[in-house]
Order: C-alpha cells, then structure tokens, then sequence
C-alpha cells in the first residue's frame, strides 16, 4: 500500500508572486467545477491568513468548506488543511511553493496525510468504507 | 505505486457494474454468486468484472474453504491518493493557463 505523499513539481511563465495570486485569489477560474460541490460556484475563496477558511460559494449563495489555512506566505509559500469531498476528519495537507527562476515560477505541489486514512484497526475498516463510498459517488459525477 | 496503476483503477471504476461490486465489497469479502445476487447481472458477467478489477489492482480473491472470496485490496488508500492525482491532472493545465496569461490586477 503507497501512503506516500503526491508530489507534483512543474513551471508556469510568470513571476511567484502572479502564481500566488493565482493560485488563490483566482481559485474559482481555473478549478475544475466538475471538482466542485455546487458544481457551479459564484467564488472560491483563500482567507488571506493562517487559520483563514477556504470554502466556495454556490450560485445560491451557500457556502461549502473546503478546508483551513495553516501557512499563508506570500510569494513564495501556502500550506493547508483541505478535506472537499471527504469528512474534515479525513483532511489531507496541501503544501504549494513558488519559487522564482529569472522570470518564471517552478512551482511544486505536495500532497501528504493519506497514511492518516489507512489507520490500524476497527476505525480503518469504518475509514475505508466512507473513502471507498467518497470515490466511487465522486467518480460518477466527474465522468 | 506507477502512474499506470492509477489510470488502471480509475478507469476500472468508470464502468457503473464494477462500482457497484466495489460497493458490495467495501462491505466485506463476497463469493461471486454472492455479489452476482445482488446485481441484475449474470455469474460470468461478474467473474468477468471482478477479473477487471484484480487486473487494476482494487480486488485481489483468496481460498476460503471450498469457495473463492473476492475482497477490496489494501484498503481505499491508494484509490484517494489516485483520485487526488487525477484531480490535479486536470486543475494544474487550467491553473498555468490563468496564471501565464493573466495580469497582475
């Protein structure tokens, strides 16, 4: 079994500081609505500051929980707790640096907390049944 | 655990049978006349989706006495882990596309 974290490492043509803002800020241009709750949403929202709330507003004006912000660092450095689609007591952490060559950004993406879902015993089996449930209903919506 | 093995699972899981049968599973370990009693499906058709899903590494069977028990392999661990990949698969193209060709405001 691979609990290791998903690393994912590449560049964008553009300063760390437009990645950020990217990154963040200008969420909801760029995520996936199908990877969305209300599959349509108003905004995406990053609260600019450790502990601040990441959560997407549907059309209706509901709002979705997407997980917290433990390291807000800009340029060059963006930490969270982030559990879309799953219980927050099934989070993972999502670590993304931006880190500036000449002109460009390499930007690199770390994944990690999944062995937190394959824990011993009674709560694995309870664990690994809302995981399994979590993706084959999300797989049905994303095809 | 290779990029291979992540498309593999994920694409086993795009036929709506075989979720159903992961579904089943993620209940227990199941003979497949049990689990083919559950779906409006046929016997072999069963054993065929389960031999998909052993191939895609989400299924692996064992000898229980006289019968064979088909169970979900290793948890859903690495199922999230590739769903995640997945997901940034798609974000990431769409994410460079925002931040290349937009200004700063």
């Amino acid at each position: 079994m691979t609990a290791d974290p998903l690393v994912i490492e590449f560049e964008v043509k553009t300063p760390p500081a437009r990645a950020f803002e990217a990154w963040t800020r200008q969420c909801a241009t760029w995520w996936p609505t199908s990877h969305t709750i209300s599959g349509d949403p108003a905004a995406i929202t990053f609260e600019p500051r450790s502990g601040g709330r990441i959560f997407e507003r549907g059309a209706d004006g509901g709002e979705h929980e997407w997980g917290t912000v433990l390291d807000w660092q800009p340029p060059t450095r963006l930490r969270y707790r982030w559990h879309l689609f799953f219980d927050p007591s099934e989070a993972t952490e999502v670590e993304v640096t931006f880190t500036g060559r000449g002109d460009d950004t390499a930007v690199r993406l770390e994944q990690r907390g999944f062995e937190r879902l394959g824990e011993a015993g009674a709560r694995r089996r309870e664990r690994t049944l809302a995981a399994w449930s979590t993706i084959t209903a999300r797989f049905v919506e994303a095809r | 655990m290779t990029e291979g093995l992540h498309r593999a699972a994920l694409d086993a899981l795009g036929d709506p049978n075989r979720r159903a049968i992961v579904e089943i599973l993620s209940a227990g370990g199941r003979s497949v006349q049990e689990i083919a009693d559950q779906l409006p499906i046929s016997r072999p058709a069963v054993s065929r989706h389960l031999r998909l899903l052993k191939d895609a590494g989400l299924v692996e069977d064992r000898a229980d006495g006289t019968r064979r028990v088909y169970e979900l392999r290793d948890e859903g661990v690495e199922a999230v882990r590739a769903y995640f990949a997945e997901v940034w698969d798609r974000a990431i193209p769409r994410f460079r596309i925002v931040a290349e060709n937009t200004r700063q405001p």
